[in-house]
């Protein structure tokens, strides 16, 4: 039998980065190029199959609440990674990552850690780009975090972050194996089974 | 900032939140604004580096306690209680029990008057008075049935409610539009301890005890007995605190397009010359709505209520070799009267199982109404029960009320948290101001 493992991961970024962009290409594989701050997306699931383990990914958008720095705890908290996404034609959304990883820390406690991975997006639009490739790469080992260079438009190496992220994912809860509290929702009808679009 | 909203909301206690919350569901365009940099107002859930620093500002915790980021401390913490109305508002909000987990307050401990301790109480020395472990779920009562001849009596009893309406009840003569609880119950013939622990099972108040209780109520009755979430306690509290109820409301404001502003310099509240609301002004610019929600720290003079009482709080961290397991949480109700005072003194305990402290320790929120000068030690009583006490931090509060209906500016004021431990006062009052507001029912049912 395989078994299912359930993975919390939660987008940040600046705004207008094209994080909605990226969980809508990801996992519904579709792509508008209108500018619209986020309204009304929570998050999206996506199951993939990796080595005859089921994985059900539950990513996670800010909701737009980044613009006000209204971001709360409860948003971080049982994350099992973070995507922290900026524009490679900004140097400014570049900047901020650390700013982002600052943030991420304060929430889950400066003494934990847990697997991040940075992704460059707009690579279509690489002629304007301003964040040398070479530079945030290095950045991001010295800070032992992934980094990926992804296009919300085209699509191309987005599959390939997130697979590599989820393999970290695994890697790591090996390591820190995550403690079981047993509780129970108000809503009584299985929800966390609905949320699996997949079919076996 | 510059804009129209159909209602600003400034603060964001549980109330507030759940208003924004319920009024975004509806699809109203709503701003919420709030001074500080924490959710919560008055009844955060804060970690322990600024709980320490609310109360000794610039000071740290001791160096032994774990790290600041496992603690998740209330303030003002309080329980929900099973089939009540803020547990149906919640479970009304359908999308805010995606994100939150609750679980049950295992532990209800009443105090009963020394002597004649018996087997079963903890007896706690040098007091008037020792604390009664007592029944809180159907399941638990089993251990406090003394003898066959009454467990056969709870049995009837138990069967009576749970097939109430049925055609087998015939026989019993038992007529709800005449009787009260006490009076059905009196007719299994149920010893008086037997009469009390089944009060304290069903959570009923004096009041409803003591009148007629009515077909409907013995309907209702009948659900709470058959209800799912009758297991396994009466009482629940949100994993993370309340504060997690307040952050997850937020979320859901903004997923359906509202905004938050934390950290927001709001000035003040704007009226126009028929003392009507037109909005809010802040350092950044005029926001308009029709209608304000505020708690008391942003109303205008004059619009604040009046001061009806003040509570003592103190939170004390315990260090508690158990705490992570089954038993770590509860609720102590320790009588005036049998301590020599007025009001009743209230411990809510919360650990580990609840996401409140790391393991090894225990959370404690003592809370009574302000008899003398010296709070402080009116709460001693109970701190000498705690026991091994790492930290302290006593708060006192001013109670202010207001009456809603006095309301004609739509300037709605949210009440502060009494020292009650439950949230019904604040579900009473959500519903008030949401009905008052949307001009329908909250409640579709209207149970």
């Amino acid at each position: 039998m395989k078994s299912v493992e359930n993975f919390k991961i939660i987008l940040l970024g600046s705004q207008a980065v094209g994080k909605t962009s990226l969980l809508e290409k990801y996992v519904k594989n579709t792509f508008t190029i209108k500018y619209k701050a986020t309204i009304g997306v929570d998050f999206l699931s996506k199951c993939i199959d990796l080595d005859n383990t089921k994985y059900s990914l539950q990513i996670w958008d800010t909701a737009g609440q980044e613009a006000f720095q209204s971001l709360s705890t409860h948003f971080y908290r049982g994350s099992d990674a973070c995507v922290i996404v900026f524009d490679i034609t900004s140097s400014k959304t570049f900047d901020s990552v650390s700013n982002w990883i600052d943030e991420i820390q304060f929430h889950i406690g400066y003494d934990r850690k847990i697997p991040m991975l940075v992704i460059g997006n707009k690579l279509d639009l690489n002629e304007k780009r301003v964040v040398n490739s070479q530079k945030a790469k290095q950045w991001c080992e010295e800070h032992g975090i992934m980094y990926y260079e992804c296009s919300a438009m085209t699509g191309q190496n987005i599959e390939e972050a997130f697979i590599n992220l989820v393999k970290a994912i695994d890697v790591f809860n090996k390591e820190n194996p995550r403690q079981f509290n047993p509780s129970f929702h108000l809503k009584r009808q299985n929800p966390k089974k609905n949320m699996c679009l997949c079919k076996n | 900032m510059d804009e129209n909203y159909d209602v600003i909301i400034l603060g964001t206690g549980i109330a507030e939140s759940i208003l924004s919350c319920l009024f975004s569901c509806d699809g109203k365009k709503i701003l919420v604004l709030d001074q500080n940099s924490y959710y919560g107002s008055e009844s955060p859930s804060v970690d322990l580096k600024l709980l320490h620093n609310m109360f000794y500002a610039g000071s740290t915790p001791r160096d032994k306690l774990p790290p600041s980021k496992e603690w998740c401390i209330d303030l003002i913490p309080k329980l929900i209680l099973i089939n009540k109305k803020f547990f149906k508002i919640l479970q009304s909000l359908n999308r805010l029990n995606d994100f939150q987990i609750y679980k049950s307050v295992n532990h209800h401990y009443i105090s009963q008057r020394n002597p004649q301790p018996s087997k079963k109480s903890e007896i706690s020395p040098n007091q008037g008075f020792y604390l009664q472990k007592i029944p809180n779920t159907i399941e638990t009562l089993g251990e406090y049935i003394v003898n066959q001849e009454e467990n056969e009596k709870f049995k009837n009893f138990f069967y009576y409610i749970q097939n109430y309406k049925t055609s087998k009840q015939e026989a019993l003569k038992i007529d709800p539009e005449r009787s009260t609880f006490i009076d059905i119950l009196k007719i299994f013939g149920l010893s008086e301890s037997g009469i009390y622990n089944i009060i304290c099972v069903f959570s009923l108040d004096k009041e409803q005890c003591e009148t007629v209780i009515g077909d409907w109520a013995l309907i209702k009755l009948q659900q709470q007995l058959n209800s799912p979430y009758l297991m396994p306690s009466f009482r629940l509290y949100p994993n993370y605190g309340l504060g997690n109820i307040i952050e997850s409301c937020t979320r859901i404001n903004a997923i359906f397009g509202s905004t938050t502003i934390l950290s927001a310099e709001v000035d003040k509240v704007i009226f126009n010359d028929e003392n009507k609301v037109i909005g809010v002004r802040t350092y950044h610019g005029i926001a308009q709505a029709p209608i304000v929600i505020c708690n008391r720290s942003y109303a205008p003079k004059g619009k604040k209520g009046r001061l009806v009482k003040r509570i003592v709080r103190s939170i004390c961290i315990i260090e508690d070799r158990d705490s992570g397991n089954y038993n770590d949480s509860g609720y102590i109700y320790i009588k005036g009267n049998h301590i020599n005072r007025e009001n009743s003194i209230q411990i809510i305990y919360l650990g580990a199982s609840h996401c409140v402290s790391p393991e090894g320790y225990i959370v404690a929120c003592c809370s009574t109404v302000v008899e003398t000068d010296s709070p402080e030690k009116e709460l001693q009583v109970a701190h000498d029960l705690l026991g091994n006490i790492v930290n302290q931090y006593v708060k006192l509060y001013e109670i202010y009320e207001n009456d809603l209906t006095l309301s004609d500016s739509n300037l709605y004021v949210v009440n502060d948290f009494d020292e009650i431990p439950d949230l019904e006062n604040t579900a009473e009052e959500i519903q008030k101001i949401y009905e008052i507001i949307s001009k329908k029912s909250l409640f579709v049912d209207n149970i």
